[in-house]
Parts: C-alpha cells; sequence; structure tokens
C-alpha cells in the first residue's frame, strides 16, 4: 500500500468541501494573527488531507528530528487535539519574521516559545473557532502548551489512552510574513465518532459531502 | 511580579489587583466599574482587546507574549515593562460572561534573554570570525567582527584597523564608509591603543583629542587593541551617540571581539602563509615535474626559467652561463625581455650575477640598468627600456657540489619588490635547477660515452680486420676525428732504428688545415715519457691537445695524438677514450705483427715442404743441393748464393748450383772446385757452424768472388750424420732466429736427403760396376784364343771407361819391360804402340808390390810423377796422351802385366769408384789371361 494509498479515501465532494472549509478557517486564523501581531500574515493551505493516526508520522516531513508544537484540545459536539506542529528552525525562523530579530543560538527561549504559542493559540483557535460558527456546533478549547519533542513522542502522546481508532484531518500550512516564508503543519486528530460527526456537521452546514 | 483583572464581556473592570495598582497608579477604587479601554486606550492602538474580543468570541484561552506585545500596561511614569498576558474566558454555563487578565512582569527574564541572546550573537560573531578565520578570508573574517560590534555594542558604526606588512587596512561595519586613508596616522586614539595595548572609553568623544578626525560628531567611543601574544596587530573603535553602548560588558564585550579579531588576523596569516606556502610547493612541484620531464639542457633552462619568474611573481628573468671567457658570464636564456639580451656577455667583476656566482651567494640589487651603464656595456635601446622597467633583481647561483653551474636572475617587475621570501623560493628553485642541469649533463655524458664506446667498439672490430699497419693508424685517425668529434687525430709511428717519427695518419675535422708535427707539444712529450700528455696549445682559438702512446707488447711503437678547439678542459672519459684508442691500436699492430709473423712461418714451413717434397721426388744430389739453394733464398730473401757439395776424399768442395749470379760468373765458378783446408768454408766445414759476416770486405777469411761476393755473408754446412755433406753460402746475414732455424733445418734435411742421393748413386754404380765386371768375366771366360781375349779386354776396358785408346802389357824383364800384347784404338784415335813392341819402364814396376796397392792409378801431364807413377809417366810422354790409366794384372798375388788405357783428348773426369772399376776389369782379364795360359799349358803338357 503506498502513502497515497494510505489517506482515507475521501470522495471528491468531500474533498472539495473539506478544502473550502480548511481554507475559510485559515484565512480567519490569518486575520485574527495579523491583527494581533499587527503584521500581515498569510497563511496557505495547499495540501489538505486525512490519515490514519498510525500513518501520520510518516506524512510529517521535517528536516530536524525535533519539532515545537503547540497543542490545544478542544471538546464539544466535535473533539480532538488541536496541533501546530512546526520543526525547531521553522519555530525560530518564524519567531525571526513576527519579531524582525533573528534568534541566535538556534534554540527557543522562554520569551520565543512564549510568542509560538501566542502564535499557535490565535491560529488554532480562529480555525477551529471558524468551524464551530460554520458548522454550527458549540467547541470549547483547554489551555494551549507548547512541546518540544520529538514527533514520534508527540504522536505516542496523542495516542495514550484513546481506545477508538484516531484520524488526523492534515493541513500543509505555510506562513507568509513580509519577505519570508515558514512551512509546517496543522493536524486535528480526532477519533472515528468524532470526525463521522465532523462530516455530518459539513453536511448539516450545507456542504456537500 | 504577577497581577490580574477581571472584566466584563463589556470591558467594564470588576476587579483590579494591587500590583496593577500599583504598576499603573491607579487604585482599585478607581478601576473598578471603568471600562478598560477607555482607561487604557493604547490597548485597542496595540491590538490587545482584539485579543481580548477573541477569548470574549470564543471562549478559548489566549497568551499574549511580550515579544509579539511587549507589555500590556505601562507604569505610572510611562516606563514599559516586559510584560506577558493569559486571558481566560469567565464562563457561566457555556457562555462567556468576562475576561480575566493575568499580567506578569517578566522584565528579569527579558533581560536575561537580551543578555543571552547578546552573548549568543557574540558568539556567533566569534564563530563565524573564527570560520572565516580558518577560511583564511581575512576580509571575510573582519566584516561580521565590526557588524557584531556595531551590533552588540549598540553603536552606530564600527571600525577595525589592521597592520599589514607595515600597510594599514580597513574595515567598516555595514552603512559606515570607510575612513580616509592616512586618517590613522594622525590618530592619536590609534597611537594610545599601539602604546598601551589596553582598551579605552572615551565619554565625551566630540571634545576629546583621541577622536579621530572621522568620528568627530559621535558621543561615546569604545576602542580596543587587536593584541596576539603581546604584538598589536590593529585596533577596533566603536562609535555611539548613546551612551547605553558603554553600559554592561560592552567593554568585555569588544575586547572580545578584539581578542577573537586579532586571533582571527594571526590564522588568517598563518592560513595565507600555509596557502602561499603550498602555492610555493605547488611551484616548485610544478618546476620538478616540468625539468623531470626535460629531455635537455635547454629545456631545464627554459623551464626553470619560466617557472622561477612564475613562482616568485616576477617581471622577467635571465640565466647566466659561464662564457668561454673565464672573467665573462653569458646570458643563455631570458624570460619576458627581449631575445636579443640572449648571448650578451656580463663582467664578472662589478656586477651581482659575477659576486653570485663568484661567491656562490644569492645577491639583490636594485637597477641593474645602472650597473649595464656603469660597466659601460653596449646593449641596445629595446633591452635598456626592458630592464628599466625590472629594477629589483635577485641573483641566485646554481650550484652542483661546489661547483656553480650559473646564475639565475629574475627581475621583480615594474612598480614591485620581492619579499624577503622569495630570495629563499629562487634559491630552491635554482636547487632543483641544478640538480635537473647536473642529471642531465650526467645523462649526456653517458650517451656521449656510449656513443664513444660503441665508436670504439667499432674501431676495435674495424682493427680486427685490418692486416695493414698502416690502415690500423687511418681507422684510429678516421674514428676519432670522425664519430668521435676531435678536431684533429694523428697517428705516428716511431721508427725502431731511431730514424724521424713516421706521420702514418693525420685526419681534421673541419676544412681548416691544422699543422701538426709530432716532434713538439704533445706528441713529443708522450714519446719522451711514455705515458699520456695534456698541453695547452695558445693561439687565436687555444685548443687542447692530447697525446696517449701506442705500446706493441710493452714497447713504445707511437703516439695517437688529438686535438679539439674548446676553451674546456678534456675530462677524464677524453683521456679513457685517447688512452682507449691508442690501446685498440697497439694490440691491432700486435695482431698484425703477430700475422706477418704468422704469415711467414707458414709460408717458411711452406718452403720447407716443398723443398722436402722435392728432395723426396727427385732424389738426387744435383737437384737436391739446387732445392736446398733455392729454399734458403726463399727463407732469407738474399741476392745471390751458391751451393758446393764437398768431394768424396772431404779435400773440395765442388760448386753444385748458383742463383743470382749472371750466367757467366756461374759458369767460371762451377768450372773451379775450392778447397776445404782454408778459408771461410774450411772453418764452416771444420766446425760445422754456420758462419755470419756482416762486412766481407772487412774479414780476411772471404775470397771476393766478383759478381757473387756481397757487402755479407752467410755459409751454412748441409750436415748428415756427423758429416758435413755441402755447404750453402748467400750474400745476406739471417736476420730472424726463426728463420736461422728454418735455414738449418733445411741445410740437415737437404744433408740427409743428399747422403741418401748420394749413397743410392753408390750403390746403383756398385751395382751397374757389378753387373758390368760380371758380364766381362763372363764374356772374357767363353773366349779360348788368347789374340781374340786381349782385343776384348781392350775393347770392353774402352767402352766401361770410355778410352780413347788401350793396350795390354805384359811385363818382361823383372818389370822393366812392357811388352805390348794387344793394343786397341777407339773412335778416331791412331793406336801409338804395336803389338810386340816392349817398351821399358824406367823404374819398373815392382812386380811383387802391385798386389799390395792393386788400384789402378791415373796420371796426367800435370801431376808430380810420383815413384811408383813414374813408368807410367813415361808411357804418357809416350803416347802424348792428356791421361793414362795403368791398372795392374794380378793373377795368384803376382803382377803379370798392366792394363793401360790412354784418353787422348780431354781429362777424364773420375772417381775413386772409376778406378776401382778399371781396377776390376784388370783383375778380369788378368784373370782371363791366367786362365788362359793355364789351360794353354796345360793343353801343351
Amino acid at each position: 500500500m503506498t502513502q497515497e494509498d494510505k489517506r482515507m479515501l475521501l470522495s471528491p465532494s468531500q474533498q472539495d468541501a473539506l478544502s473550502e472549509l480548511v481554507n475559510i478557517g485559515f484565512g480567519r486564523a490569518a486575520a485574527s494573527l495579523s491583527t494581533l501581531v499587527r503584521q500581515r500574515v498569510l497563511l496557505n493551505a495547499p495540501v489538505v488531507s486525512v490519515h490514519l493516526l498510525d500513518d501520520l508520522y510518516q506524512q510529517l516531513s521535517f528536516d530536524q528530528a525535533e519539532v515545537a508544537t503547540v497543542h490545544q484540545i478542544f471538546s464539544g459536539q466535535i473533539s480532538g487535539d488541536a496541533l501546530l506542529i512546526l520543526d525547531t528552525g521553522g519555530a525560530l525562523r518564524l519567531i525571526g519574521l513576527l519579531t524582525d530579530e533573528p534568534a541566535p543560538g538556534g534554540r527557543l527561549t522562554p520569551s520565543d516559545r512564549e510568542a509560538l504559542m501566542e502564535v499557535g493559540n490565535i491560529l488554532l483557535n480562529a480555525f477551529i473557532g471558524s468551524f464551530g460558527n460554520l458548522l454550527k456546533v458549540h467547541i470549547t478549547f483547554a489551555v494551549p502548551r507548547l512541546r518540544l519533542e520529538a514527533v514520534t513522542d508527540l504522536l505516542d502522546t496523542l495516542a495514550i489512552g484513546q481506545q477508538e481508532i484516531r484520524y488526523a484531518l492534515l493541513v500543509k500550512t505555510r506562513f507568509v510574513i513580509q519577505d519570508g516564508q515558514v512551512e509546517g503543519f496543522v493536524a486535528l486528530v480526532m477519533g472515528i465518532e468524532s470526525l463521522d460527526q465532523f462530516f455530518n456537521a459539513m453536511e448539516k452546514a450545507g456542504y456537500q459531502v | 511580579m504577577f497581577g490580574f483583572a477581571t472584566i466584563t464581556t463589556d470591558f467594564i473592570i470588576t476587579q483590579w489587583s494591587d500590583y496593577l495598582a500599583g504598576l499603573t497608579g491607579l487604585a482599585t477604587v478607581e478601576a473598578v466599574g471603568k471600562d478598560l479601554l477607555q482607561l487604557f486606550p493604547d490597548l485597542a492602538e496595540r491590538g490587545i482587546d482584539s485579543a481580548i474580543r477573541h477569548v470574549i468570541e470564543t471562549g478559548a484561552p489566549l497568551t499574549l507574549s511580550r515579544i509579539l506585545h511587549g507589555y500590556i500596561f505601562a507604569a505610572r511614569d510611562g516606563s514599559l515593562t516586559d510584560q506577558s498576558a493569559n486571558l481566560h474566558p469567565l464562563m457561566q454555563g457555556e457562555r462567556v460572561v468576562g475576561v480575566i487578565l493575568h499580567i506578569q512582569d517578566v522584565s528579569d527574564r527579558s533581560q536575561i534573554e537580551i543578555e543571552l541572546r547578546s552573548r549568543l550573537r557574540l558568539l556567533e560573531a566569534l564563530r563565524e570570525i573564527d570560520h572565516q578565520a580558518v577560511a583564511g578570508d581575512l576580509g571575510a573574517a573582519m566584516q561580521p567582527v565590526v557588524d557584531a560590534a556595531a551590533s552588540l555594542l549598540a553603536g552606530q558604526s564600527a571600525y577595525l584597523c589592521i597592520e599589514e606588512q607595515g600597510k594599514r587596512r580597513w574595515f567598516a561595519s555595514a552603512q559606515s564608509a570607510l575612513p580616509e586613508p592616512g586618517c590613522p596616522e594622525s590618530n592619536l586614539l590609534y597611537a594610545e591603543l599601539k602604546r598601551s595595548l589596553k582598551p579605552l572609553q572615551v565619554l565625551d568623544a566630540a571634545n576629546s583629542p583621541l577622536t579621530p578626525p572621522f568620528l568627530q560628531k559621535v558621543q561615546v567611543l569604545l576602542a580596543a587593541p587587536l593584541v596576539e601574544g603581546g604584538q598589536f596587530l590593529g585596533a577596533m573603535v566603536v562609535a555611539s551617540q548613546s551612551l547605553g553602548a558603554v553600559s554592561g560588558d560592552a567593554a568585555a564585550m569588544l575586547e572580545s571581539l578584539a581578542g577573537a579579531a586579532a586571533a582571527a588576523v594571526v590564522s588568517c596569516r598563518r592560513r595565507q602563509a600555509q596557502r602561499s606556502r603550498v602555492a610555493e610547493l605547488e611551484g616548485i612541484q610544478q618546476i620538478s615535474t616540468a625539468l623531470r620531464a626535460a629531455n635537455s639542457t635547454d629545456e631545464i633552462i627554459h623551464h626553470s626559467l619560466e617557472h622561477a619568474v612564475r613562482l616568485v611573481n616576477g617581471g622577467c628573468g635571465v640565466v647566466l652561463l659561464p662564457d668561454r671567457d673565464p672573467a665573462w658570464l653569458r646570458v643563455a636564456r631570458v624570460d619576458h625581455l627581449p631575445p636579443a639580451m640572449e648571448g650578451l656577455r656580463i663582467p664578472l667583476q662589478g656586477t651581482a650575477s659575477g659576486l653570485a656566482y663568484q661567491a656562490a651567494q644569492p645577491q639583490r640589487t636594485q637597477g641593474a640598468l645602472k650597473h649595464l651603464h656603469d660597466l659601460g656595456l653596449q646593449v641596445s635601446p629595446e633591452i635598456l627600456r626592458a630592464l628599466e622597467e625590472n629594477p629589483d633583481w635577485i641573483y641566485v647561483p646554481f650550484l652542483s657540489g661546489q661547483e656553480v653551474l650559473g646564475v639565475l636572475a629574475v627581475g621583480a617587475g615594474p612598480q614591485r619588490s620581492f619579499a624577503e621570501s622569495d630570495s629563499g623560493l629562487l634559491m630552491t628553485t635554482a636547487e632543483i635547477m641544478a640538480v635537473a642541469l647536473q642529471r642531465s649533463m650526467n645523462l649526456a655524458k653517458a650517451e656521449r660515452r656510449a656513443a664513444e664506446l660503441s665508436t670504439l667498439n667499432e674501431l676495435s672490430q674495424r682493427l680486427a680486420h685490418t692486416q695493414v699497419m698502416d690502415e690500423a693508424c687511418i681507422l684510429t685517425a678516421e674514428a676519432l676525428a670522425g664519430p668521435l668529434g676531435y678536431a684533429l687525430a694523428a697517428v705516428t709511428l716511431f721508427d725502431p732504428t731511431g730514424g724521424r717519427p713516421r706521420v702514418v695518419a693525420k685526419r681534421q675535422a673541419g676544412m681548416e688545415e691544422i699543422n701538426f708535427r709530432p716532434e713538439e707539444g704533445a706528441t713529443a712529450a708522450a714519446a719522451r715519457e711514455d705515458r699520456l700528455v695534456l698541453v695547452d696549445l695558445p693561439g687565436e682559438e687555444p685548443s687542447v691537445e692530447m697525446c696517449a702512446p701506442v705500446r706493441l707488447e710493452g714497447r713504445l711503437v707511437g703516439t695517437v695524438t688529438v686535438q679539439r678547439r674548446l676553451a674546456i678542459d678534456y675530462e677524464t672519459p677524453d683521456q679513457d677514450t685517447i688512452l682507449t684508442a691508442a690501446a685498440y691500436l697497439g694490440l691491432a699492430l700486435s695482431n698484425i705483427q703477430r700475422y706477418d709473423r704468422i704469415s711467414a712461418t707458414a709460408g717458411r714451413l711452406k718452403i720447407m715442404d716443398e723443398a722436402a717434397r722435392k728432395f723426396t721426388l727427385n732424389p738426387r744430389p744435383g737437384p737436391i743441393l739446387q732445392t736446398v739453394l733455392r729454399a734458403a733464398q726463399k727463407l732469407v730473401g738474399f741476392e745471390r748464393g751458391g751451393v758446393f757439395l764437398v768431394d768424396e776424399e772431404r779435400q773440395l768442395l765442388r760448386p753444385a748450383g748458383f742463383v743470382g749470379t749472371a750466367a757467366a760468373v756461374s759458369q767460371r765458378l762451377m768450372k773451379h772446385a775450392l778447397s776445404l783446408n782454408d778459408g771461410l768454408f774450411g772453418e764452416v766445414y771444420r766446425t760445422r757452424q754456420p758462419v755470419e759476416v756482416v762486412d766481407t770486405a772487412a774479414d780476411p777469411r772471404v775470397m771476393k768472388v766478383e759478381g757473387f761476393t756481397g757487402q755479407a755473408l752467410t755459409c751454412f754446412p748441409l750436415i748428415a750424420s756427423q758429416q758435413v755433406m755441402a755447404l750453402v753460402d748467400f750474400s745476406d746475414v739471417v736476420k730472424e732466429e726463426e728463420v736461422r732455424i728454418l735455414l738449418t733445418t733445411l741445410c740437415n734435411r737437404g744433408a740427409v736427403a743428399l747422403r741418401s742421393a748420394l749413397l743410392h748413386e753408390e750403390m746403383e754404380r756398385l751395382s751397374k760396376q757389378r753387373e758390368v765386371l760380371l758380364g766381362i768375366a763372363g764374356d772374357l771366360a767363353a773366349v779360348a784364343d788368347d789374340a781374340v781375349l786381349n782385343r776384348r779386354i781392350l775393347a770392353t776396358a774402352c767402352r766401361v771407361l770410355h778410352l780413347d785408346g788401350a793396350l795390354l802389357g805384359i811385363l818382361e824383364s823383372g818389370g822393366r819391360e812392357l811388352r805390348v800384347a794387344a793394343v786397341q784404338a777407339r773412335g778416331e784415335a791412331q793406336a801409338v804402340f804395336q803389338v810386340g813392341q816392349r817398351l821399358p819402364l824406367a823404374a819398373g814396376l815392382p812386380v811383387e808390390a802391385a798386389p799390395r796397392e792393386q788400384a789402378a792409378v791415373i796420371v796426367t801431364a800435370a801431376d808430380q810423377a810420383a815413384p811408383a807413377a813414374e813408368p807410367l809417366q813415361a808411357l804418357l810422354s809416350a803416347c802424348g796422351a792428356q791421361a793414362l790409366l795403368a791398372a795392374p794384372l794380378i793373377f795368384r798375388a803376382q803382377v803379370m802385366g798392366l792394363l793401360v788405357g790412354a784418353w787422348m783428348r780431354r781429362l777424364p773426369v773420375l772417381s775413386q769408384q772409376d778406378l776401382v772399376l778399371a781396377q776390376g776389369i784388370a783383375n778380369q782379364a788378368a784373370l782371363a789371361l791366367g786362365r788362359g795360359n793355364y789351360f794353354g799349358t796345360s793343353f801343351q803338357e
């Protein structure tokens, strides 16, 4: 089975609906982010796909082994884990672009982490919040956390204690700030039930899925 | 420190903590119930209100970071404290009813992070400096230094000045202009840093005399020297309008940067030195490689010069080699100079090149042109121009062992001077060049030597095929003047008798005639001292002459002389070549001589064999003696000679043959027998030893014969069984021992053959004699009549003894009368006596004595009358014969008569054996007569 085969098979209409929803969410998130940091921030979502959680590792291709993750648990009719995943270099570059001051030393300082958490926080809130608004479902958010760990550790954390089959809505994300850009991933990890409700909600909201 | 506030969804403050009250100066009672955005309108300007609204709208907590927002609330005095905030929704059920703002003062953390960030930047700058220093790029290494200095120290601009080989090199931070050249010289700050080697802070820079002119408008200067190992390398200065630049550990950072810069400078220089060294080594390697591939001296000089100029980035170069005139050097090759300069002669005296050559030490001068002018050399304007453009020169000798082969000179080029290291590089190049030249020369020598040896080998082979001495000498001279390349080659042979030396061969390489006289120069010296001699021949074009002696079986027999018209010394191979050629020639002459000797010996042995064969084929005395004489002539080569046979009585020598003499002389000599009792022949006969007379005129033993006797004479005996059988006489002396031995052998063999021949003849004669006598006996025995018997006796005697006439007489009257019993005339002769005639015998024949003698005698008119022959002398006179034979008729031991025979016209040549035969006939006659008488008496009785 190829990597392509391991994707959850979505119908073309599901794929289109999902892409539209994601792009709307990213647009709102970018607007929120721009307002907050008082800079023009663009968020692109060139690729949207759904995978089994077990196969997520193979999709997260980074140059560095350690990644910086802003992790926020959301709950409600749809529940799961929302993650902004950047490799360490990408995180530093993103902070550098936002502050116009490159971070020396190749390491994230506590203030850098705080800023990164703010960016991830606003992005994920705006993104998922837009889902709630569009799909007319109520979603609550837990306090975000920033983690610096290996991808495998991250995925292990997501899998621990979960009995049901979990899927990940994976959005390849590109931040475009000033003249620079940073690539990363936004992932919504949900159980099969939440995913089913997610698509039901989309259908109810008038999306052809 | 932290504080909090709660607001409603309408931004009405419901709670206001003491921290916020203290921070903002707004008491809780003053804040609570008020609109947050009205109290702090800047929150909306900075987007904080959006964050709060976001929380209200989404119910999601939110973090506001210090980095993105700096602060939330400003202090009452307007100062800004680093703050971060967490916004949490206040929920009532699922509805957001308010927001709690949790404000944290993170200024301590921020300060730590700023310092940490600053240090990290410093470390990164240092790492970058180190990285660039490792790369060896001084410019790339220094730029991060000034950039980091300007950045870390909050300076407007930063400058760095490096002292490099007496010059200063400037660097400025980004967007700062480089100061004008020459400023540092009038810069007191730079001088103070160089003097004190310590950092400086100038707070009121605008009014400080230390401030450089180009930094007059700044407020603060931070400066630090670049010092490494106690050595001042340069200085760094940071200019700032803010006193903040000198706060904290700015000085320490600047010192760190200066230290890193100093280390980088050293590292760069070391790396540049390494690169330079590597480049030099590569250059040297290239030279070495190029020279290894070079096949000739010219190529080596060409490559060496080209690479040497390139190695030191020179502008031009020349290679000078020793001129023929030892007081001068000659330009052998030029690089980036007019080709017409090649061949230019530079004197040793008064020139740097000459000094380098003579002292075998490198020299460096300024102004080669000036030297040429001073020396008064005539050079073309083109050369003068070229030299004028290259004022700085290094002259390096290249040596092989202690010998200076030449000088390599390189000019620095226009507007450039050599570095100290260039001299070392050129010396290394010169060493490689010298090794290559030495190798090339050795190779050339080896090739030349191989060619010489090949030529000598060929000469040896050609000499081996030569059988003529003069031809061997010519071959040797041709080889030396031809392939071996000598200007002149001559071979002289000496006269063993002390005469003038003879120039057998003289060859020369060129067309110009070269005089050569063996009585002078090296040839005369070599002949005198019998060793190799070298002589300088002065003249317009000095030459060197070398002469080696030629020895034949240890004797000096000649010389080989060569001349070379080059102003170089003969080398050992030259001497070996000449000595070898001379040795080959000597060996060839020896072989030729031996061949000649062997050939002569073979020829002589052939002569001997032929003589022996003739002895066998014609074993008669006459031919044998003739053979001996002619063979002797062939062996000795004399002009005239003769051979003489010893007669039976060993009293006389009878001529048997002559060669080289006129016919008349031969005939005359043949008529005269020579005595063996005296003279030279007598001595040879007696001593049985050969005699040589060098000067016959001075030797009294020699009987000179006109037309036969020469100036010298040799007489050899032919001896067989200790008896001299014959003598050979010729008009020369035997010069070689071998010929003498062969001649002795020839004579001995001839003597043996002669003796055999004589014995054979004797046997033959005796046989014939016996046959004759038996025939006579039988013939006479059959005759009964006395008269018939008498006539037959006489007829037989005349026939056998070749008598002209004969008579048979009977002795009567007691031997005083002879009664003619029978007479016989033969041929034209007339009978003188009558039968019955009584012939008186003057003295009478002793009848009893006759048997004792029992031998026939011959008397001639010239003989002295012996007592026994007196009766016969009377008969001779009576009949008028030339010679008379008388043989007694003896019967029963008594002489009964005489058988007398006469030769009327000539003297007979009779041997003793003829007399024996005559007596034999007489005896048979006596026996027949006696028997007839006996039968007659018996018949009568």
